[in-house]
């Protein structure tokens, strides 16, 4: 309920900190915060059983992240008939170029949940995703240029 | 470059005919998605942090060139602070709805804008998300500079991602000097500062120009 009892005690960063204490209550416990309410940007839930992910949760592989980009990687070939309901959704979906956070908010599925599902339909070669930043890496120089330049074309 | 599969899109569900449509949740949007053009081969993320109310969505909404979505991430009970129960059946999380867009910068790349709240309670969120992102940026509101210190301290503990801060004015916001900004804040000397608008694309876009220059200097290395 409060969100203080949400506060992560875990190191204490900067120098920041002790001039927060007088502003915690202001900003910790979202509930007290006039848009908190309007916006509903997050809201606590009893854990639903992850039986999509059949226990899992997390991806079997973590190249998967919410802006990798999937396609589908034979229109032909079938899901097995025990394939979940929200697997065939996700498969759908991508049925052009898409990102697994798009797909994962068209089909109201947490992100979590379609990034798992995404995982195996690329492990077993229904899905394709296209390459992403690697893990913990940067941006090259390379890519950085690149956007730089499509956002100065679109100011 | 025509894939061959591409042809037919999406077709609706097989026919189950059995079941009724009804059971689609009331209002699941039917139509398609805006799919990104074929030729694009990678995605880069930023993120908009910040406080609640400072603008984040706003921005998003003004820069993205699809219709903002929403989506859901949930965070273990250990992040909330909830150490008294057991059993799955009793555990609780909080999900946490971030709003994101994007925009194709070139025929090869698109970018993707999360927003992501930055209270302390939220930091869970962050490992994945600030993995390969091009870095963040920190919208404060001057009326309550002290929603922005949690974010503040979350980047400067990851240590990992570029950011640059972009001071969303509002009507009764008060001018504060750059100088006196980033001494409330405590910002290192090269940490750029902006002002914008968040309602304005092009202020919004040059805040994140801003930030990219900034991530690519520090690429490049010092200088
Ligand atoms: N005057 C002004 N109002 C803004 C600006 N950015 C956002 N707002 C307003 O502030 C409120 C909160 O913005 P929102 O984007 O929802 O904040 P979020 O919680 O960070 O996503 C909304 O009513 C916006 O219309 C700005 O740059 N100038
Ligand atoms: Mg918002």
């Amino acid at each position: 309920m409060s969100g203080d009892q949400g506060a992560h005690q875990d190191g204490d960063p900067s120098a920041r900190q002790s001039v927060q204490q007088g502003a915690h209550q202001g900003s910790a416990p979202a509930a007290d915060h006039p848009t908190a309410g309007r916006t509903g940007d997050y809201h606590d839930s009893a854990v639903r059983p992850y039986v999509l992910t059949r226990g899992r949760a997390r991806p079997t592989r973590n190249t998967i992240g919410l802006d990798t980009l999937l396609v589908v990687a034979d229109a032909g070939k079938p899901l097995p008939p025990s394939a979940s309901r929200q697997a065939r959704d996700l498969l759908r979906m991508c049925g052009r170029l898409l990102s697994l956070a798009e797909a994962a908010a068209h089909l109201e599925l947490p992100l979590s949940v379609a990034g798992i599902l995404a995982s195996d339909l690329v492990d077993s070669g229904h899905l394709i995703a296209r390459s992403r930043i690697p893990e913990a890496g940067r941006p090259d120089v390379t890519t950085l240029q690149e956007v730089l330049n499509g956002l100065r074309r679109l100011s | 470059m025509g894939s061959a599969g591409s042809a037919d899109p999406p077709s609706p569900p097989p026919a189950l005919s059995a079941e009724e449509p009804a059971e689609e949740p009331a209002g699941a949007p039917a139509k398609l998605p805006a799919y990104l053009p074929d030729t694009v081969q990678q995605a880069v993320k930023i993120l908009v942090v910040g406080d609640f109310g400072v603008g984040k969505t706003t921005m998003i909404g003004s820069v993205s060139e699809i219709e903002p979505l929403r989506t859901e991430e949930t965070m273990t009970q250990a992040s909330v602070g909830v150490d008294d129960l057991a059993g799955l059946d009793g555990k609780r999380t909080t999900t946490v709805a971030m709003d994101f867009g994007r925009v194709t910068l070139s025929p090869y790349t698109a970018l993707y804008l999360f927003g992501t709240p930055g209270q302390r309670r939220f930091w869970d969120l962050w490992a994945g998300l600030g993995e390969g992102a091009v870095g963040a940026l920190v919208l404060v509101d001057t009326r309550r500079i002290e929603g922005s210190f949690e974010v503040l301290d979350q980047l400067e503990l990851r240590g990992d991602l570029p950011f640059a801060i972009a001071v969303n004015h509002f009507p009764d916001s008060y001018r504060h000097s750059p100088q006196a900004l980033r001494e409330a804040l405590d910002l290192e000397p090269d940490t750029p500062i902006v002002h914008c608008d968040a309602r304005s694309r092009s202020s919004s876009v040059d805040a994140l120009i801003a930030l990219v220059e900034h991530a690519l200097s520090l690429q490049k290395g010092p200088s």
